[in-house]
């Protein structure tokens, strides 16, 4: 056998898997409506005078999510006809951005403990982009990494809020971006 | 050790039969007109090469029916999985050795 068709052969299955992987989880749909919720959180801790309207949305939001997310999912597989592998790479990777974000917001405190959650999410974020080959994605996430560094530096008041702010529009505008190409 | 093109096993080492198992490994299981479409096959090729796979043990088929349509699921078992992921590393050793033989050709060269 020839290196050069040994390096195609690894080519197409990494190909194949990808799109495997595209097919099972569209991430378009869950881009936007997690961009959404993330946007809903930002007005809410914005316009809110206590904490409990924070709570309430992220309780509600979060479980309404993972729904509209988990049925959405579900309703694909029967259609395409293919379903998820329990504990495929996406599920390990967002479940490593939620235990970083936790160790980050245990770890660090003042003003860089504002922003220091949102390492762990761009390198979340850039993980799905080369697991599912979306460069998309991929911009999204350094551009993330730059606006939220750049909110922490300039010390804005509630850099936090704002990166997430930002992440909010990113996510939806790359999910709106890939539903476009889906139905293209 | 023996060469990784040694390694290489005959049934698992044909492109559609990699394709079928490449859509396996990230899928739990798949219908046979996902498969189809997925890997641009005919029905007729597509069976042939999971009869082949299921003889091997490599992969397991349950027919059944979803309301009134009837479907046929394809799933990698462990050994098929683990045939995939052999494959991949003997290819990819391949790779590495041919291409570690042929740095110092290269490093030898003369100037010109």
């Amino acid at each position: 056998m020839q290196v050069t068709d040994a390096q195609r052969t690894l080519r197409e299955i990494e190909r194949v898997r990808s799109e495997t992987r595209r097919d099972l989880h569209p991430l378009s749909y869950a881009n936007v409506v997690v961009g959404l919720f993330f946007l809903g959180a930002t007005v809410c801790a914005l316009v809110a005078s206590g904490r409990a309207l924070p709570i309430a949305y992220w309780g509600i939001g979060l479980t309404v999510v993972f729904v509209l997310v988990g049925r959405h999912e579900a309703q694909r597989e029967r259609a395409i006809g293919a379903e998820a592998r329990l504990g495929d790479p996406s599920t390990l990777v967002f479940l490593g951005t939620v235990g970083g974000v936790a160790l980050a917001h245990a770890l660090t405190d003042g003003a860089f403990g504002e922003i220091a959650w949102i390492y762990p999410v761009a390198a979340g974020w850039l993980a799905l982009a080369v697991l599912y080959r979306e460069v998309s994605m991929g911009v999204a996430a350094g551009a993330f990494l730059v606006i939220g560094t750049a909110f922490g530096a300039a010390g804005v008041h509630h850099a936090g809020l704002w990166a997430q702010g930002a992440m909010a529009l990113l996510l939806i505008a790359t999910g709106l971006l890939g539903r476009t190409r889906e139905r293209a | 050790m023996t060469h990784p093109a040694l390694r290489l096993d005959d049934t698992v080492h044909q492109r559609v039969r990699l394709g079928i198992l490449a859509v396996l490994r990230e899928a739990s299981r798949a219908d046979f007109g996902y498969l189809r479409d997925a890997l641009e096959l005919t029905d007729g090729n597509l069976s042939r090469h999971i009869a082949v796979l299921e003889e091997a043990g490599l992969v397991k088929v349950e027919k059944g029916f979803e309301g009134k349509r009837p479907r046929t699921w394809v799933q990698a078992t462990r050994q098929g999985r683990n045939a995939l992921d052999s494959e991949l590393k003997a290819l990819r050793e391949l790779i590495d050795r041919v291409g570690a033989a042929a740095r110092p050709a290269k490093e030898l060269r003369p100037l010109p």
